[in-house]
């Protein structure tokens, strides 16, 4: 486990979060998610469609999880049950050993489209990730700052979203999802919407702030490289309803090299998973 | 009870709100009334309004000054939208004519079409023909400006294709820049064909020995407050309706544009 | 460099040209021999010297600080109140279902078709005139705030509901900033419109020092040029109105992409 490199400026005790026990103060990372068979299905004209089946999974602290299927196998779905923004399901999602019941900043998500808001700056954006809390302005400024050169946007503070290109975006959206120190980081898809040579590039920078900050993270793809590529495990959902159908560990430290013949292998071996009529979405 | 009304469908449940609306301004009209808080030249009661309203529909005076006023409307709107369409073709079509006139224009629709009507009725008098030039006017606007915009936005790949099957001129604006502006020239239409029934009654106001507006103010005069606001229902209700049939017939004939949020 | 600035100008000075060419007209041909007449009356001399007289007895500024008067109050009125409603039918579902078609049909009458009306309950005065010009500025505010609260993307909602924020930071960071487009276009509108109802309500009420009661004494006396002068002020106070608003427009809106 790389050592993390902690913002001394936070402390352990979060008042922002309403489920707080007043029991001791928790170590951070130390909290593990446990999804644990979770069903889920929306109503589509008065018949259910089943979405998500039998899902089981743990995310323990620190760890680099990557979930990849194909569109509709309901990864978005699962990832906004832990996110808290969807509380209709069946089974159970605990983080931290207390289940989820609505959205927390103990838990950030990064969209596909970036939502930022288009009439803040780039670092207005990000400093609104503090509105429900308390905070100096001096901390929030730094804390600001310092994820901005996170993730590699010094000198944008000022720009406006529109003025800066979907990658840039998509960064300043994992600095807003980054900066109230997570402890694990959701993201769904969010080098779906940018070109493949950004996409590569983005690869890396997640890469590096995750090696950087030691959050636990929970990756959705649709593109096996970029699974491989990433995640200490890869989970492989399937359609339709969508479950869990095979979880591979990757094994190979981080960070890792894009021609490591290992990755190869590993993709291979998940691109067989896949029903050869069903169509799949994979780079080269 | 819950339960019966729980298993009324859900789509009608949403739009009971809606249907209920006007019966609540009904009744809160007739509560006012009894509450006497408006002296009665002020405030009559919905049933009193009715009545006026059937007994001037039986006389034949309220359809005679609909018909006066949609009569106007017909002629200064036809005349307006008209030459609206043409000259905002013309500018669309030939940009060099826009970046001629196109100034004037503007400043022209500045001015209020109601700022218009002292100096239209010292060069021609308050008879018919004022009231039809300010109509017209109100409907140039919109309309030559709406045709303007969508002979210009018509997307310049669209343009490229023409220019590739060499259609001459005429080809190009029957079977490229009408079809491709129509929504926006209907939509033009619309505004103006509101815009003049607005106005036809701000017109008669002026002098008119006919139509609604002259029905509402000689009742203003005679302190018959039912007849006014018969008048006031009946100019909303019409408009509701005309500005209603051009959205459908918008919505028609733009079927083809895909729906932006 | 040069000739570029002259192919700029030779553009811009295409659409002077009508202007000019009118101006011309105007200077040159309209003018009568009879004092009295239209032609005298409306010719640019009589014009300029009917306002150089008017400008300094004081009455042109009398008039039109009246008319500014009445738009300034009717408007404050008018738009307040409709800025609150829409915000009340944009946030709350079932106000906006109970009273949203009500508000429609409201709309759909004339506005001048009113003046009966006002004048029977407010007499032909002032008031009568204020409230018509309030009424005029009710209806596109509370149109255009009621659809730039309602219009809220899903998408920022989340956003909001991610990061727990309550209803100051809901204000002030997703539906305000989402509603000001909006609320800028009702402005010019009601703007607009409340200009129109006041020299509307000038012309068909009692009459009292307005740009309406100029235009209306121009048009019984037969002073062509006194019309002249009335038209010239409501278009260019419309105008400026109007671009005094699109000024704000370019300024709190610069954070949207520029199409052009």
């Amino acid at each position: 486990m790389p050592a993390s490199k902690i913002v001394t400026l936070q402390t352990s005790h979060r008042p922002w979060e309403t489920q707080q026990p007043a029991a001791a103060p928790r170590h951070r990372h130390a909290a593990e998610l446990i999804v644990r068979n979770v069903n889920k299905s929306f109503d589509i004209d008065r018949k259910p469609l089943p979405v998500l089946q039998d899902i089981d999974l743990v995310a323990k602290p620190g760890e680099f999880v990557t979930i990849v299927g194909s569109s509709g196998c309901g990864k978005s779905t699962l990832l906004r049950l832990i996110a808290g923004l969807d509380r209709e399901f069946d089974g159970e999602i605990l983080f931290g050993g207390r289940p989820v019941a609505g959205p927390s900043l103990d838990r950030g998500l990064v969209f596909q489209d970036h939502r930022l808001f288009p009439w803040l700056t780039i670092e207005q954006n990000i400093a609104a990730a503090f509105s429900s809390r308390p905070i100096d302005p001096e901390t929030k400024k730094l804390l600001v700052l310092d994820h901005i050169a996170l993730v590699g946007l010094k000198g944008f503070e000022n720009a406006y979203p529109h003025q800066v290109s979907g990658g840039m975006a998509q960064r300043a959206a994992i600095a807003r999802a980054l900066v109230n120190e997570p402890d694990i980081l959701l993201l769904d898809e969010p080098l779906g919407a940018v070109d493949a040579l950004t996409r590569l590039y983005l690869q890396e920078e997640l890469q590096r702030i995750w090696l950087e900050k030691g959050v636990t993270m929970i990756m959705v793809t649709h593109d096996i490289e970029e699974a491989v590529f990433l995640g200490d495990r890869v989970i492989v959902l399937q359609p339709r309803p969508g479950r869990i159908s095979k979880i591979v560990e990757v094994g190979i430290t981080q960070p890792r090299d894009r021609e490591d013949p290992r990755l190869g292998k590993l993709k291979k071996e998940i691109l067989s998973e896949f029903n050869s009529t069903a169509p799949i979405n994979y780079s080269i | 009870m819950s339960n019966a009304i729980a298993r009324v469908p859900t789509r009608f449940a949403k739009h009971l709100p809606s249907l209920l609306s006007p019966f609540i301004l009904i009744g809160v009209w007739q509560l006012v009334v009894e509450l006497h808080l408006f002296p009665t030249n002020i405030l009559v009661p919905p049933a009193e309004v009715f009545q006026t309203f059937l007994s001037l529909l039986d006389d034949g005076e309220l359809l005679e000054n609909i018909g006066a006023s949609a009569a106007r409307v017909i002629a200064g709107f036809a005349a307006g939208a008209g030459a609206g369409l043409a000259v905002g073709m013309a500018m669309g079509i030939y940009p060099a004519l826009e970046r001629t006139f196109g100034l004037l224009l503007t400043i022209l629709r500045q001015v209020p079409f109601i700022a218009w009507a002292p100096l239209l009725i010292v060069l021609f008098g308050v008879g018919e023909s004022f009231k039809i030039i300010v109509i017209a006017n109100a409907a140039f606007f919109p309309v030559a400006l709406s045709t303007l915009d969508g002979v210009r936005s018509v997307p310049r790949h669209l343009k490229d294709v023409a220019a590739l099957f060499r259609f001459d001129r005429l080809t190009l604006i029957r079977q490229l820049v009408l079809p491709a502006a129509l929504p926006s020239i209907l939509t033009g239409i619309r505004l103006a064909l509101s815009r003049s029934w607005m106005i036809v009654v701000g017109a008669e106001l002026f002098a008119a020995s006919s139509g609604i507006g002259h029905m509402m103010d000689w009742a203003r005069q005679m302190f018959q407050i039912d007849v006014v606001m018969v008048g006031v229902i009946v100019t909303g209700v019409v408009g509701f309706a005309l500005d209603q049939l051009l959205r459908r017939v918008e919505l028609h004939f733009s079927s083809w544009k895909p729906v932006t949020k | 460099m040069k000739t570029l600035g002259k192919i700029a100008l030779s553009r811009n000075a295409q659409g002077i040209l009508p202007l000019i060419v009118l101006l011309a007209v105007w200077v040159v041909a309209v003018r009568g021999n009879q004092p009295g007449s239209l032609l005298q009356n409306g010719s640019a001399k009589a014009v300029l010297d009917t306002g150089i007289d008017l400008i300094r007895s004081g009455v042109l500024w009398e008039n039109y600080r009246a008319s500014l008067t009445r738009v300034i109050i009717g408007f404050a009125l008018g738009g307040s109140l409709g800025t609150l409603i829409g915000l009340l039918l944009g946030i709350s579902t079932w106000a906006d279902r109970l009273f949203g078609p009500l508000l429609t049909a409201i709309r759909q009458i004339p506005i001048f078709g009113l003046v009966p009306l006002l004048g029977l309950w407010f007499g032909m005065g002032e008031s009568a005139k204020l409230a018509l010009v309030a009424l005029a500025a009710f209806f596109p505010m509370a149109l255009n705030t009621h659809e730039g609260v309602r219009n809220v993307s899903a998408s920022y909602r989340e956003v909001a509901a991610l990061y727990r924020f309550g209803l100051y930071h809901r204000l002030r960071y997703v539906l305000i900033p989402n509603a000001v487009p909006s609320l800028l276009t009702g402005l010019k509108l009601g703007l607009s419109f409340a200009w129109i109802a006041v020299v509307g309500a000038e012309l068909f009420l009692t009459a009292a020092p307005g740009l309406g009661n100029l235009l209306e004494a121009g048009r019984e006396q037969f002073r062509v040029d006194m019309i002249v002068l009335g038209i010239v002020l409501v278009g260019g106070t419309g105008w400026a109105m109007n671009a005094a608003v699109t000024a704000l427009e370019r300024h709190l809106l610069r954070w949207r992409p520029n199409f052009s």
